[in-house]
């Protein structure tokens, strides 16, 4: 069924006025509205900066790290141990060669046929080693002495093949046999005899030897017409001992170089501080296998720090020290060094113990019984041990830093907010400052109001030095506008934390202990609220 | 930069080019047969009539979230991308749905003075991407907001692509009640979805900050076209073992002649996917990272350790491999309407639509005035409120001049001309859209089914 006409006319007037709606546009869409031309944001960001739980350990170089040692009861102390280990007296006992040239007379005379060896002719010696200021009265010879014998006769051999040279020293024992050696002129006249073993007992350095002319087997009759000489050489080159006895001498061996133990445990932070250590140890351990009396002169001993004048250390017992020596051959004698003012010397808060000594031995002696091995040393110990247990103001950590933070927008920050939690067991509390300089080191701001500093509160002790209750700090630390500005102006940042021991409730400060188990736990945010515009 | 803005604004339009997952005009257009496609016991208004291709064209896009309106400002005559007007205007979870739709044949006949047979190919593609608020939050307003808080900055993806042959009816029991069903045989072709997502981004009272993500994403007919090797025309055959089974349920029922209701639930069903299985995963054991700022120990010590952050790309980085098959809904849709006819060829219409799909549900509410001119004109204008959009003014038009139909109907439509009339451009209109959709096309239409002719029970009864 069709509609009338009239009934039509809504339906094309609608159209007709959307079609020309349509048509009579020029364009359908404006592409203007869809040219960004900035991007505009203000996100506010939280970012966690830093964390970690700090003990005393990490608060101290590391240098020193290795030096950090904890009591059974948990306090934290510093160990330093330097040991100079000399054989300075032993390396002193130098012996030069010998030798000795004997003559042995040979008669005239005729040898008749034999069938077994007699003595020709012999002669008992004498003789002195000739060391000196050395009076040995005994000495175990190294492998390697040597002891060269040599035998020649003046004019010429009277009996070719009939004698032979015998040379005894029953002094120089080994295995309980005296020394005994032979040697033909046919043999090429020589023979080198290794000492090695042989000990020699002297009368301040002479000994007995025994030269004979031992007439051998032979078949036929030897007439000697002239006299004859048999030259004899003894000489002993090489030596060196295993053991020495008797009188070395008085000597005074060379000066020991320089030693040093270096405190690096504060850096450069004690140094205008005032600081007090409880208990602090230095001993100085003498361990002598010299049998002999010897003596250490110390000078200087003292402490040392940058910026000011060195201390020295104090000796409790007179210096020279003199060091025990062992009863016997192979043992050890321990010396322990006694101070006066241990606790001045670790309130100066050194960086530096700095010690030089020489040694005597025999002083003023004329005779005495010495004895040495090859082995012997002294070594001189000096052993620091600083419990950590004290008091402390005005230690200063100081840092400064490169930054330049040219490339970034400041206008991009609109505020910030530094956020800090630090749960302090630790008896030390600090005051943060941040320094911003110029390139010249000039300051131009601190990121830090006054007032906004103390980020790390410390723990509270007990009367006793232990730990009570952690100190609790949690700061938000607004930084304004200006201090943005100036932090993006600075081209050098430095760092100043000012520490303290903790306090007591009326405002003294207490010895506190520091203990391994004590931490401080430490977290830092930062929360900027930025303004992003950013051109398209 | 700008470029890139616009991109990712194009990108996001791109989305926006097709259209919502709900049709409210369309269901009112009593006149097309397509009307059926939103309740099956809906009777066509033709004896017969055949759809090729092009028939219906269907796209639609939806976006609960904000509008270019929100993104922009104009401040001292400068266009400014306004982020922070931006995150105000979003939802907690922003959706933006595009769906497309294209009959390849339909068929509709009356059988008997009772029944009538409906038959279609469609091929459908429906794609949703859920951005959470906190993921552009946490750009805009950074991360103070989080404070002992956490941020959800997991986006959800979900792509359906299939073809379903649908064959069903309408069955008048009586005068007032009609009963209809329709069922479909699925074939999946391409499928993206979302099992598990989880990003959050936590912040401690000391700013700490945690990052914790779990991933299930599974993928089918889609890994293997990244492969060079990979000849789809050779293998078009791997497309059709994705299979799947949907119903479509519907009455209506009229209430004192004037006044009918319609009830129906469409694309009950679901596809299993075996093609082409290829899925993205985060163990949420692995994927957890904590960053609460460098350690002061090791710049005590005057090191900085950048090996944590080596270690993020590897635990955020999915793995990846074959998977085994997996089934996935069809967005699944609830038509209930109501339609009171004011005069013989004025209706109005109200009716309550809604979808829910993978954990969404998304209703509309949409009110509707229908007039034919004679048989040759059908015409429809609607208002409907959806995804918080309350600008939507649909109309739909139908041409009938048997036997041939062309009609086109859409949501949101009416603001175009509008736009055009006050401000000369559509820019007012595009730019606060949330809601759009269209559908048109041409049917073969024979013989108007005359109103209560033939019909199987007296014309009323007393």
């Amino acid at each position: 069924m069709q509609l009338p006409v009239r009934k039509k006319w809504p339906f094309f007037a609608i159209a007709s006025v959307i079609l020309f709606t349509f048509w009579s546009c020029d364009e359908l869409f404006d592409s203007s509205d869809y040219e960004l031309e900035k991007l505009k944001a203000t996100p506010e960001m939280s970012i966690p900066l830093a964390f970690g739980e700090l003990g005393i350990s990490d608060l101290i170089n590391e240098e020193d790290q290795e030096y950090v040692k904890v009591y059974p009861d948990g306090l934290v102390y510093l160990f330093y141990e330097k040991t100079l280990v000399t054989k300075d007296i032993r390396d002193m006992l130098k012996f030069p060669d010998k030798s000795f040239s004997e003559s042995l007379p040979v008669p005239p005379g005729t040898l008749l046929p034999r069938a077994s060896e007699t003595t020709y002719a012999s002669v008992e010696l004498d003789r002195d080693l000739g060391f000196a200021p050395e009076k040995l009265t005994e000495i175990k010879f190294k492998p390697g002495t040597i002891l060269i014998l040599g035998l020649n006769f003046t004019p010429q051999n009277p009996a070719s093949g009939v004698f032979e040279l015998e040379l005894e020293l029953p002094d120089f024992q080994k295995n309980g046999a005296a020394l005994k050696q032979r040697i033909t002129a046919l043999s090429g006249g020589s023979a080198i005899i290794d000492l090695g073993d042989y000990v020699a007992t002297l009368d301040d350095n002479r000994f007995t030897a025994r030269l004979s002319l031992i007439e051998k087997p032979h078949g036929n009759t030897v007439v000697i017409t002239h006299p004859t000489e048999a030259s004899v050489i003894l000489g002993f080159e090489s030596i060196d001992f295993q053991y020495v006895k008797g009188f070395f001498g008085e000597r005074t061996p060379t000066r020991i170089p320089t030693l040093t133990i270096d405190i690096n445990a504060f850096g450069n932070a004690l140094g205008d501080a005032e600081v007090s250590f409880a208990e602090p140890k230095i001993n100085l351990e003498i361990t002598s296998e010299y049998g002999l009396p010897a003596t250490l002169e110390f000078e200087p001993f003292e402490v040392r720090k940058e910026n000011a004048e060195p201390l020295p250390i104090l000796f409790s017992t007179p210096n020279p020290v003199v060091i025990n020596a062992p009863a016997t051959l192979g043992g050890q004698a321990v010396s322990n060094v006694g101070f006066a003012n241990v606790a001045a010397v670790f309130d100066y808060a050194p960086q530096q113990f700095y010690y030089q000594f020489q040694m005597g031995i025999n002083k003023g002696l004329t005779s005495g019984s010495n004895f040495c091995a090859d082995t012997s040393k002294i070594s001189v110990k000096l052993t620091v041990e600083v419990p950590v247990h004290g008091k402390a103001t005005g230690i200063v950590l100081t840092d400064t830093f490169d930054i330049d933070l040219s490339d970034s927008k400041q206008s991009e920050i609109e505020s910030a907010v530094l956020h800090s939690i630090a749960v302090n067991e630790l008896p030390l509390e600090a005051a943060l400052q941040i320094y911003l300089a110029d390139e010249n080191g000039v300051l131009i701001d601190s990121i830090f109001a006054t007032g906004q500093t103390a980020l790390i509160k410390g723990s509270t002790v007990t009367s006793a030095g232990d730990l009570s209750a952690p100190g609790i700090a949690d700061v938000d630390i607004p930084l304004s506008a200006a201090k943005l500005e100036a932090l993006f102006e600075a081209r050098k940042m430095i760092v100043r934390m000012a520490t303290t021991t903790s306090k007591d409730g009326s405002g003294n400060y207490p010895l506190v202990k520091f203990k391994s188990n004590y931490k401080i736990n430490i977290k830092l945010g930062l929360e900027a609220k930025l303004n992003l515009e950013v051109d398209l | 930069m700008k470029k890139v803005v616009c991109l990712l604004w194009c990108l996001t339009a791109v989305w926006a080019t097709s259209f919502a997952q709900l049709e409210a005009t369309m269901p009112f257009m009593s006149s097309l047969p397509q009307v059926s496609y939103y309740n099956p016991a809906f009777k066509p208004a033709y004896k017969f009539s055949i759809g090729l291709p092009g028939s219906s064209v269907f796209a639609g896009f939806s976006n609960n979230g904000f509008t270019y309106n929100d993104f922009v400002s104009k401040q001292s005559n400068v266009l400014v991308a306004d982020l922070d007007k931006l995150y105000a205007a979003m939802q907690d979870r922003n959706y933006v749905n595009t769906n497309v739709q294209a009959d390849v044949f339909r068929l509709s006949m009356k059988v008997s003075a009772r029944m009538y047979f409906t038959a279609n190919v469609t091929a459908k593609v429906y794609n949703r991407l859920m951005l959470p608020k906190d993921l552009t939050g946490l750009f805009i307003n950074g991360t103070s907001a989080y404070v002992n808080g956490t941020a959800s900055l997991s986006p959800k993806i979900e792509s359906l692509g299939y073809v379903e042959a649908g064959f069903g009816g309408s069955y008048i029991i009586n005068k007032n009640l009609t009963l209809g069903a329709r069922f479909k045989v699925l074939k999946g072709v391409a499928n993206a979805t979302t099992q598990q997502a989880l990003f959050n981004l936590s912040l401690g009272e000391d700013y700490a900050i945690n990052v914790s993500a779990d991933m299930d994403v599974r993928t089918s007919g889609i890994h293997n076209l990244d492969s060079s090797e990979y000849d789809i025309e050779k293998n078009w055959r791997d497309f059709t073992r994705n299979n799947g089974m949907a119903v479509d349920l519907g009455a209506t029922y009229r209430f004192k002649d004037r006044l009918t209701f319609g009830a129906s639930i469409i694309d009950l069903g679901s596809i299993t996917w075996k093609n082409d299985l290829y899925g993205y995963k985060l163990d949420p054991d692995r994927a957890n990272f904590t960053f609460e700022g460098f350690d002061l120990q090791e710049m005590l010590n005057g090191e900085t350790d950048d090996s944590q952050f080596d270690s993020l790309e590897s635990k955020f980085t999915p793995e990846e491999g074959r998977i085994d098959s997996y089934r996935t809904p069809l967005p699944g849709k609830i038509y209930l309407t109501a339609v009171y006819e004011i005069r013989k060829t004025v209706t109005a219409g109200a009716m309550f639509s809604a979808e829910r799909f993978k954990g969404r549900f998304m209703p509309a509410i949409t009110a509707s005035i229908n007039k034919e001119f004679g048989r040759r004109v059908g015409t429809s204008i609607s208002y409907t409120i959806t995804n918080n959009s309350f600008n939507n003014l649909g109309a739909g038009l139908s041409l009938n001049f048997a036997p041939i139909q062309f009609y086109l109907a859409g949501d949101n439509l009416l603001r175009a001309p509008l736009a055009l009339a006050t401000g000369n451009t559509l820019n007012g209109y595009v730019n606060s859209m949330q809601y759009f959709n269209l559908r048109a096309g041409l049917n073969f239409v024979f013989g108007r089914d005359k109103t209560q002719e033939k019909q199987p029970y007296p014309k009323k009864e007393n």
